[in-house]
C-alpha cells in the first residue's frame, strides 16, 4: 500500500474527512493495477474519484459576486508603463488572447482614462442638456432610467489601438497591439429620445459631450450622428456600468472612436459649431507625412486580428490548428474575413461565427494544417460597404508613419518552426 | 396629449367589441415623457464653462499677464511640463517643435500643433494642473495661458490677455487640419491568389524588445523611464570628504522619519492631508518606515540629487534636511 499512498497523498480531512479517507485507501488499491500511476509528486487525474468528489464544495453564497477561479488569475488587464507619464492618464489593455466569442467580460474591458477613474455616487449625479434647445433639462439617474431603454451589442475601440506599430513591429503581444477594444451589450435610452424631450433647435449642428472626471473630458459630435444611433447607457453586459467604463452613465457612439463615447457623462450642450477641444485638435488627430492632420476621423475602419495563435498563444503542435480571431467595422457588418498563411500572397475565406452584428466584434475561424514550418499568418476583413482592410504599406502610403491614431492595418504573426509566434511586419 | 399610433386603433376596437377592458396605455410609447426637470438658469450657468476654440465664445471676463503667468506656471506646472515647457519625463511638451511636423519625430506642442488659442484656455481651466484640476481662477488661467503662449514666442513678454486678445491670436498651425473624414482614404482590393511575388519581413523589433504579458513588463519600463541612480547602499556614498563624514556620523532613521512625515507624507500617503490631493501621487506612499526604505533610491533622486520634490517645495524642505536624507540613504537607508 505504501507506494500507492505516495501517489495519492492523503487528502485534507474536511468535515466528512473520515469517509473520504476510507474511500481513498480502497480506491488507491484498485487504481494501482488499473491505470498507470502518475509520477511522484503529481496528482493522478485518473483516480476513480476526482478530488472535488470527496469533500463538500464551497457554499452557493461563498462569493456573493463571483470572480474567476484562481487558475485563471493571469487573465487580466495589463498596462505598458512606459507608454504614458502617469497611470491616471493611461491605458490598460483587454487580454484578447484569453477570450472566446465576441463579448468582453466587464472586468476585462480596456480602460483608457485621461484623469483617472472617478467614483461617482449615482444619487449625486446629474445629466444636463442645454445650449440650443427649447427646454434645457436636468436628469437624475432615476429619472433617466424611466425612459424606454434598448440594448445593443457594439465594440468600442480607442483609435490609438496599434498606435505603437506605425513605425515598426514594437510590441510582442496581441494584448498590447490590439487590446484597446472591447465589445459589450449596452443598455440605455436612445439619445434621440432625450433630444426630442429637450427640443433641440434646428440651427444646432453640433453637440458637446462632457464627462465628470478630472479631465472634464469634452468632445464635439455632429447632431446627425447623435440622432442616428447614439445611446445614453447605464448598463454593460446586463449589469450597471463599471466605474472605469463610465458609471453611472456614459455615451455610446456606435462605430466611432472610443474617446467620443464620453464616460461619466454629465452634460450635453448643443451648438452651431464644433468646440475644437484639446481632445479633437492636439489629440485624436492623425498627423500626415505632409504636416497636415486629419481631424474628426471618427469612424473606426474595418479591422481584424488573429487572436490565436499570437505571441501569447504559441502553436500547440503540428497538425490541425484552428486559427481564430476578431473582425470589426465602424461602418456596419463584417461580410467576409480571409486568412493568409504566407504573408498575404494567397488568401482563404474564413468562417464567420454567428451572430454577425453591425458595429460589433465578429468572431472568425479558419482550419489550418500546420506542418511545423515557418508561416506568416494574417487576417483581412471586408465590411458591408465593401471596404477592404488595408496592409500597413497601403496605409502608410496615404498617412505616413506619424499618425498614431487609426491604425487598422492587417496584422502579421510570424509562426516559427519551434511554434513561437512573433509580431512582425512584412513587405 | 395622448395619441394612439394608427396601427393600434383597430386592435383596441376589437378588444372593446369583445367586451374586455380597454387598457389603452399599454399599447404605445408616448411622443413625450417629461421625466427630466427644467434646468434653471443658475444650474446652467454653474456648468456652462466650455469655451469654443474656434470662436472664443465662452471665454470669461478677466485678464492675466505673461509676468503673472510665469510665477504661477513655475509653481504649478513646471514640475511636470518643465521650466520652459520642455516636458519632464514623459509629460507633454508644451513649447517648441516648430517645423518638426513633417519630420520623422514630430514634436507636437501648443506652438507647433494647436490650431486655436482659446482651446488652451479651455483645457487648462478644466483639466490642469493635472493633480488639482479646476483649482485656478479665471485670471490665473489667462495669465498661465499667456505665459505658455509666450514660451512659444506667440505673444510678447509684456502681453496681457483677455477674452478678446486671446481669441485674436492666430496660431501658426491654424490651417493644419483637414476635417471630417466620413469616406475612406485607403482603397484596398481583396485579391485572393498570387497577390504579390514574394514576402519579406521588414520589421521584427518586437521580438528583441520582448514587451509581452508573459514577462513582468517592467523590464523595459525601468530602463526607459527612471534610468535612475544606483540602489540605496554604501556604494552610493558621495565622493570625497563627505564620504568620510558619512562613515563617522551615522544618521538614524529617527532623524529622518519626521522630515519625511512633514515634507513628503502630507501628499505621499494613502490619505493625503495636503489640499488638492485625494490620493498618493503616482501611488508613491511614504507613510511607513518600510515603504520609505523601499523607495530610498527614488527619494534620493527626487529630493536630494534633484529638487523636484516636494513639488514646488510646497512643504518648505530645507537644504540641511535634503543633505541629511541623502546621507541616510547613502548609508544604506536602515530603519532599525
Ligand atoms: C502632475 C503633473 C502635471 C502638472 C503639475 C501639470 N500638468 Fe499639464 N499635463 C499633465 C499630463 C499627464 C497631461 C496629459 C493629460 C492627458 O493625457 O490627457 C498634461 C497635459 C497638458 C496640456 C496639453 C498638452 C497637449 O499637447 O495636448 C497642457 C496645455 C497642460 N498640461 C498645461 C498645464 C498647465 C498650464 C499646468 C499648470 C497650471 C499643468 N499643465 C500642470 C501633467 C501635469
Ligand atoms: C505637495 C504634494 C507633494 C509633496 C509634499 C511631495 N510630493 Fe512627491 N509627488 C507629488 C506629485 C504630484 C507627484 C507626481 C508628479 C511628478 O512626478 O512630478 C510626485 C511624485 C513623486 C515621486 C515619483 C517621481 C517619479 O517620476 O517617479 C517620488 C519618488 C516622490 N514624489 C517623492 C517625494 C519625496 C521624497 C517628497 C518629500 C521630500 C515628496 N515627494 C513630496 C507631490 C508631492
Amino acid at each position: 500500500m505504501n507506494h500507492d499512498e505516495q501517489h495519492n497523498p492523503p487528502k485534507k480531512i474536511g468535515r466528512l474527512g473520515f469517509l473520504a479517507k476510507g474511500a481513498t485507501t480502497i480506491a488507491g488499491a484498485a487504481l494501482a493495477s488499473a491505470v498507470p500511476a502518475a509520477a511522484a509528486g503529481e496528482t493522478n487525474p485518473f483516480a476513480p474519484r476526482s478530488p472535488g468528489m470527496d469533500e463538500l464544495g464551497e457554499t452557493v453564497i461563498a462569493h456573493p459576486y463571483g470572480m474567476p477561479i484562481k487558475y485563471e488569475a493571469s487573465v487580466i488587464r495589463r498596462n505598458v508603463p512606459f507608454l504614458t507619464a502617469t497611470e491616471e492618464s493611461s491605458v490598460s489593455f483587454t487580454p484578447l488572447q484569453d477570450l472566446d466569442g465576441i463579448i468582453t467580460p466587464n472586468g476585462l474591458c480596456f480602460v483608457r482614462d485621461h484623469g483617472g477613474t472617478p467614483i461617482i455616487d449615482p444619487a449625486e449625479h446629474r445629466l444636463m442638456i442645454d445650449g440650443l434647445v427649447d427646454r434645457p433639462l436636468v436628469f437624475t439617474m432615476d429619472e433617466l432610467k424611466r425612459y424606454p431603454s434598448e440594448s445593443h451589442i457594439h465594440f468600442t475601440e480607442c483609435p490609438a489601438n496599434g498606435g505603437m506599430e506605425w513605425r515598426g513591429a514594437q510590441l510582442q503581444s496581441l494584448q498590447f497591439t490590439h487590446g484597446m477594444v472591447h465589445c459589450c451589450e449596452w443598455t440605455g435610452v436612445k439619445l434621440s429620445v432625450l433630444m426630442k424631450e429637450a427640443g433641440v433647435k434646428p440651427q444646432a449642428k453640433w453637440m458637446l459631450a462632457e464627462g465628470a472626471d478630472a479631465a472634464a473630458m469634452t468632445r464635439s459630435i455632429p447632431v446627425w450622428k447623435a440622432l442616428d444611433d447614439v445611446m445614453v447607457v447605464w448598463s454593460q453586459n446586463g449589469e450597471r456600468l463599471r466605474a472605469s467604463n463610465g458609471y453611472p452613465v456614459r455615451l455610446i457612439v456606435p462605430g466611432w472612436q472610443g474617446n467620443v463615447n464620453v464616460k461619466w457623462l454629465r452634460r450635453l450642450k448643443f451648438g452651431e459649431e464644433p468646440w475644437m477641444t484639446r481632445e479633437e485638435t492636439s489629440k485624436y488627430t492623425d498627423l500626415l507625412a505632409d504636416g497636415k492632420a486629419r481631424q474628426f476621423a471618427w469612424i473606426i475602419e474595418t479591422k481584424s486580428v488573429i487572436t490565436s495563435p499570437c505571441p501569447e498563444n504559441p502553436m500547440k503542435g503540428k497538425g490541425f490548428t484552428e486559427v481564430t480571431g476578431l473582425a470589426w467595422s465602424g461602418r456596419g457588418k463584417i461580410t467576409r474575413v480571409d486568412v493568409s498563411t504566407d504573408g498575404g500572397i494567397n488568401w482563404h475565406p474564413a468562417k464567420l461565427q454567428e451572430p454577425v452584428l453591425s458595429k460589433c466584434l465578429t468572431r472568425f475561424r479558419f482550419p489550418w494544417e500546420w506542418h511545423g514550418t515557418s508561416a506568416l499568418l494574417q487576417s483581412r476583413a471586408v465590411d458591408e460597404t465593401g471596404y477592404v482592410q488595408p496592409t500597413l504599406t497601403q496605409l502608410r502610403a496615404v498617412r505616413g508613419t506619424n499618425a498614431i491614431y487609426n491604425d487598422n492595418a492587417i496584422q502579421t504573426w510570424h509562426v516559427n518552426p519551434d511554434g513561437k509566434v512573433d509580431n512582425v511586419q512584412v513587405s | 396629449m395622448f395619441k394612439f399610433p394608427k396601427a393600434t386603433i383597430p386592435l383596441l376596437l376589437v378588444v372593446a367589441l369583445a367586451g374586455a377592458f380597454v387598457i389603452a396605455d399599454a399599447q404605445s410609447y408616448p411622443s413625450h415623457y417629461g421625466f427630466g426637470k427644467p434646468a434653471t438658469v443658475a444650474q446652467q450657468e454653474a456648468w456652462n464653462d466650455d469655451v469654443n476654440g474656434l470662436t472664443g465664445a465662452g471665454l470669461p471676463p478677466g485678464h492675466g499677464s505673461v509676468a503673472a503667468g510665469q510665477t504661477l506656471y513655475e509653481a504649478k506646472c513646471a514640475v511636470c511640463h518643465g521650466d520652459f515647457g520642455e516636458g519632464e519625463n514623459r509629460y507633454p511638451v508644451l513649447a517648441g517643435g516648430n517645423g518638426t511636423l513633417t519630420s520623422a519625430r514630430p514634436v507636437k506642442t501648443v506652438g507647433s500643433y494647436w490650431p486655436y488659442a482659446p482651446t488652451l484656455y479651455d483645457y487648462i481651466r478644466r483639466a490642469m494642473p493635472f493633480n488639482a484640476p479646476g483649482s485656478l481662477t479665471n485670471d490665473q488661467v489667462y495669465a498661465i495661458a499667456a505665459y505658455v503662449l509666450n514660451l512659444n514666442n506667440l505673444v510678447p513678454a509684456n502681453a496681457v490677455l483677455d477674452a478678446k486678445t486671446l481669441a485674436a491670436i492666430k496660431m501658426p498651425n491654424r490651417n493644419g487640419f483637414i476635417n471630417e473624414h466620413l469616406k475612406p482614404d485607403v482603397h484596398a482590393v481583396a485579391c485572393m491568389t498570387n497577390c504579390k511575388k514574394s514576402v519579406t519581413i521588414t520589421s521584427d523589433l518586437a521580438r528583441t524588445l520582448g514587451i509581452t504579458p508573459n514577462e513582468t513588463g517592467s523590464t523595459p519600463d525601468e530602463r526607459i523611464i527612471t534610468g535612475s541612480g544606483p540602489a540605496a547602499g554604501p556604494s552610493a556614498a558621495p565622493a570625497g570628504g563627505s564620504a568620510k563624514h558619512v562613515a563617522s556620523a551615522p544618521v538614524a532613521f529617527s532623524q529622518i522619519a519626521p522630515i519625511v512625515a512633514q515634507r513628503c507624507a502630507v501628499c505621499h500617503a494613502a490619505h493625503p492631508t495636503e489640499a488638492g490631493f485625494s490620493a498618493a501621487p503616482m501611488g508613491i506612499m511614504l507613510d511607513t518606515p518600510a515603504r520609505i526604505a523601499a523607495l530610498a533610491s527614488k527619494i534620493k533622486q527626487q529630493a536630494v540629487t534633484s529638487h523636484r520634490m516636494p513639488i514646488g517645495n510646497m512643504t518648505g524642505m530645507t537644504d540641511k534636511e535634503r543633505a541629511l536624507l541623502g546621507k541616510w540613504i547613502d548609508q544604506g537607508a536602515k530603519i532599525h
